[in-house]
């Protein structure tokens, strides 16, 4: 029997089970979706530096800055080391700047004061008004990859995950916690699984868990909305000069830049709508730093929701509300024993949240072993000779970008790709390959193409999806991962759920291309609901 | 900074209509050349630029492209990049300098034409400049066109032109290889009552561009340019019978290369059956044709294509009572200038140029007509049928010769 159930397969939940299996506790995760389902690919993609909170919350700006530094070094195939700029313009108050080189200062964020001019060479976009600007080791990274990262790591000890099952229930032995129920969502089937201690991972859905063992938590679902540029806008990560607020941070990561973010309190954390007057002042507000930013082409836009977790005397607006985490182990609390709940956070501090919560589950399950999670590489470096074999089949320039996709399962993909056609073009926009749609695709249970696509960026790079889609479902059909009658409704899963992004963001160039593959799915293969 | 990627929807248009693609797999198109790799590599990332140098700068994507790209000139900004770092190599330098060539190999035809005639010359060359053996070099000719020029009388010493002053652009190939068109073109100007005049000049500057060499290219543009613009200046048509030279001078040297006062040249180029169609419409042209029955294929150059000015060669062609012309549509001939030199390229030019091979074939026609040298010979290659330019069958119309 597995002694800990983690709830949730974002950053923390993945964190929280490679650190339990690397202290030798068994564990399994369960996830109501896919991997990084929730807000952990539902963010700007922002490693911070501890900039953004110095001044307001320099709690949090300490642990991004310690974190920030422990991920680049044991995470180095999720990161994208680009630094970071604030920068400020004329309209700003410059009191403010001197205030924040200050806190950074006591926080522990490295600051540097660049020249202004020296800035426009390395980034010609930024604004006419900019007056001043700071250097911080902000970074890029990719949470889908931190977060399979994780998981392989884990798997390689012994840990399971299970996605796809959402937990409709705890099992209780009277004030104790002993398991969950859950339905896996694919089959319908309702499945229970005990367990010694459950942990409450969920994220945003972390209140809904714990009011299942009759807890209320004071939590705030926070839906930011985002916008992702069709190319790169930057070539580093550009934040404001400012407190914090919409529109302000630019994140360029791999093909394209994001901006982000707006703050919105919502009921619900599945309240993922994107009102049009966000995504109008995120254009308006983004373009004050990048000027260009107001008719560069949008791609999509999306929206996450922050869980927020609101203190006795915090106001109501979540700007305010602090970005720190606190762990709740509800026996000491609440009376409830056998459940931890996580709440709050943020993904750069995942690890050391994940660090905190499993050092509670460990006193409880008497295990004394120290944390190690920050001291080994998630994973070890590529077999150099699978990677010869990968570059042999692509080419040095392709087999970097499967490199980063793929940093761990490289012995399969080099298979696939050696077989025939392995190496053929399915998706151009961000070149993937059959052999690596089909490695990805033979690693999951009933895959659709949203699974696959978050995994190789298929479908997520110029065309939306409008070419590599019908390519891919039919692929899958052909290698018997798929039933052929069920190809088209594979094809139309992926469009519909594209379509929500892109329609929500239509204005210019994307306009064209969103009624192109509109007319293809409508018009040619009789589909998709507009 | 808005990126010109940012234009490309993925429509497949380039794709369809690219002459190369369609042959041959190792060539990534238009689509995945340009704008895709352009987006990539902007993201950091080390692109695979294998094959983009098969493209044969037809610019057939950019006449296609809805969204008003150039996947062309993304496609060829490596080459530019890589020849500014490395310089130009030998093969390249040679087929890119016809001009400095030319001057030596026009007062020794003979043994020149002789030797390049010659098979183990021809293996010498393949071996050491992988220029292809089968690809016949065009043959120089005994004096050039400037030489003529200059030594006859014109016919408008005694009295003004009754239509006034044209500027000649006449290009390397009429002064070193092909004397008659200029020859041709000079005298059915003349007949329509225009004074021709022949500044100095230098090679436009295409081959050394389609080899990748900008900043030489826009030295020779830049003395075009200073010699071309007073004549500009005062309403004189500049006119062109290579379509090569008439798109160069009238869109890159703004564009691409940047030169000083190439906006005020551009407006007044025409190519010559461009000019030729406009005094047509104006009524000016002459219609004293002689019926001279015939048919003639016609093969629309891809460089005359991009400038959007129709097919005015078949309009003319067809006032001549008795011609039988039509455009052929056959797509690009795969020469596209030096390409179809280069030994690795010589296999996929054939192949790109089989649809309009097999149009001409088909047409049972004698000879066929095209306004671009380069396409002229690859037409005469691939079919060992003669092929002219439309001011040839004009001249010979107005009995001129």
């Amino acid at each position: 029997m597995q002694r800990v159930v983690v709830i949730g397969g974002g950053a923390t939940g993945s964190g929280i089970l490679r650190d339990l299996t690397m202290r030798g506790i068994p564990a399994v995760l369960v996830e109501q979706g896919d991997l990084v389902h929730g807000t952990s690919s539902r963010y700007h993609g922002l490693l911070h530096s501890g900039g953004r909170y110095a001044v307001k919350d320099p709690e949090s700006a300490r642990e991004c800055a310690t974190e920030n530094a422990i991920l680049r070094r044991i995470a180095p195939f999720a990161v994208e080391p680009c630094g970071g700029i604030f920068l400020q313009l004329a309209q700003d108050d410059p009191g403010y700047a001197d205030r924040w080189v200050t806190a950074c200062q006591k926080a522990g964020v490295p600051t540097e004061r660049i020249d202004i001019e020296q800035l426009r060479r390395e980034e010609p976009g930024i604004s006419p008004d900019a007056v001043a600007a700071y250097r911080v080791p902000d970074a890029s990274v990719d949470g889908f990859r931190l977060i399979a990262g994780n998981v392989a790591a884990a798997e390689a000890l012994g840990g399971r995950t299970l996605t796809y099952r959402r937990v409709t229930g705890l099992l209780k032995d009277g004030p104790r916690v002993t398991g969950v129920q859950l339905i896996n969502e694919r089959t319908g089937e309702e499945e229970t699984m005990e367990a010694d201690l459950v942990i409450n991972a969920a994220g945003a859905w972390t209140g809904q868990i714990a009011a299942m063992a009759g807890i209320h938590l004071d939590l705030v679902a926070d839906r930011g909305v985002l916008l992702v540029y069709h190319g790169r806008l930057t070539s580093q990560v550009i934040n404001r000069l400012r407190p914090p607020g919409n529109g302000d941070i630019f994140v360029p990561a791999g093909t394209v830049t994001l901006l982000g973010t707006t703050a919105t309190p919502v009921a619900s954390p599945d309240n993922l709508e994107i009102p049009a007057a966000e995504v109008a002042a995120l254009l308006r507000q983004g373009a004050d730093l990048l000027p260009a930013a107001a008719t560069a082409r949008v791609l999509r836009a999306f929206a996450g929701v922050r869980p927020l977790f609101k203190a006795k005397g915090d106001g109501a607006n979540t700007r305010d509300l602090p970005r720190t985490y606190q762990i709740v182990d509800h026996s000491a609390e609440h009376g409830v024993a056998g459940l931890i709940s996580i709440v709050g956070g943020k993904l750069t501090t995942y690890r050391e949240m994940a660090e905190k919560a499993v050092d509670v589950a460990a006193a409880h399950l008497g295990v004394t072993a120290p944390c190690r999670t920050a001291l080994e590489p998630i994973l070890p470096p590529p077999d150099v000779d699978v990677v010869r074999r990968v570059q042999v089949q692509v080419g040095a320039a392709q087999a970097t970008y499967l490199l980063d996709r793929h940093p761990a399962g490289l012995a399969d993909l080099a298979k696939e790709l050696e077989a025939p056609l392995g190496t053929e073009v399915i998706c151009e926009c961000e070149q993937v390959t059959r052999g690596e749609l089909l490695v990805v695709a033979r690693s999951l249970p009933q895959p659709s193409l949203s699974d696959i696509r978050r995994r190789t960026r298929l479908g997520m790079g110029t065309c939306q999806g409008a070419y590599c889609g019908y390519r891919a479902a039919f692929t899958l059909a052909e290698a018997g991962l798929a039933e052929p009658a069920a190809a088209p409704a594979l094809m139309l899963d992926l469009q519909e759920e594209r379509w929500r992004g892109v329609s929500a963001a239509l204005p210019g160039p994307e306009l064209r291309g969103a009624e192109l593959t509109y007319a293809l799915y409508a018009g040619l293969f009789g589909g998709m609901k507009p | 900074m808005i990126n010109q990627y940012d234009a490309c929807l993925k429509c497949n248009l380039c794709e369809l209509h690219c002459p190369v693609f369609r042959v041959t797999p190792a060539f990534p198109g238009p689509k995945n050349g340009g704008p895709g790799i352009e987006r990539l590599r902007a993201a950091g990332k080390a692109v695979d630029e294998t094959g983009l140098d098969l493209c044969l700068g037809c610019r057939t994507c950019e006449v296609v492209c809805p969204s008003g790209l150039s996947p062309a000139k993304l496609v060829h900004q490596p080459k530019i990049d890589k020849v500014r770092l490395r310089g130009l190599p030998a093969r390249e330098w040679l087929l890119a300098h016809t001009n400095l060539l030319g001057e030596v190999a026009v007062r020794l035809p003979g043994v020149t034409n002789g030797s390049l005639g010659l098979k183990p010359v021809r293996i010498m060359m393949e071996k050491a400049l992988r220029i292809d053996r089968r690809r016949p070099m065009p043959r120089y000719a005994r004096g050039t066109f400037r030489s003529w020029f200059a030594r006859r009388p014109s016919p408008w010493r005694e009295r003004p032109a009754p239509n006034g002053q044209v500027v000649y652009f006449h290009g390397c190939s009429t002064n070193y290889m092909l004397p008659e068109v200029g020859r041709q073109t000079v005298a059915v100007l003349e007949h329509n009552g225009f004074e021709v005049i022949l500044p100095p000049q230098r090679c436009c500057g295409l081959p050394l561009m389609g080899n990748g060499e900008i900043d030489e290219a826009r030295r020779w543009a830049a003395y075009n340019v200073a010699q071309l613009r007073p004549y500009a200046e005062k309403g004189i048509p500049i006119i062109f019978t290579s379509t090569s030279c008439s798109l160069t001078v009238k869109q890159e040297y703004a564009h691409l290369l940047g030169v000083d006062g190439a906006e005020a040249v551009s407006p007044l180029c025409y190519d010559l059956f461009e000019f030729l169609a406009q005094l047509h419409d104006d009524g000016r042209l002459r219609l004293d044709f002689r019926p001279s029955p015939q048919v003639l294929p016609y093969h629309q150059p891809c460089h005359q294509r991009v400038q959007g000015i129709g097919t005015p060669a078949v309009r003319l062609l067809r006032l001549i009572p008795g011609v039988e012309s039509w455009n052929m549509d056959a797509g690009c001939c795969g020469a596209s200038g030096t390409h179809g030199f280069k030994r690795e390229k010589y296999d996929i030019s054939m192949a790109v140029g089989e649809p309009l091979r097999a149009a001409l074939v088909a047409s049972g026609a004698a000879r066929g007509v095209s306004d671009c040298e380069a396409c002229r010979w690859q037409m005469e290659h691939l079919t060992g049928m003669p092929a002219v330019h439309p001011i040839t069958v004009l001249w010979e119309a107005y009995g001129l010769g």
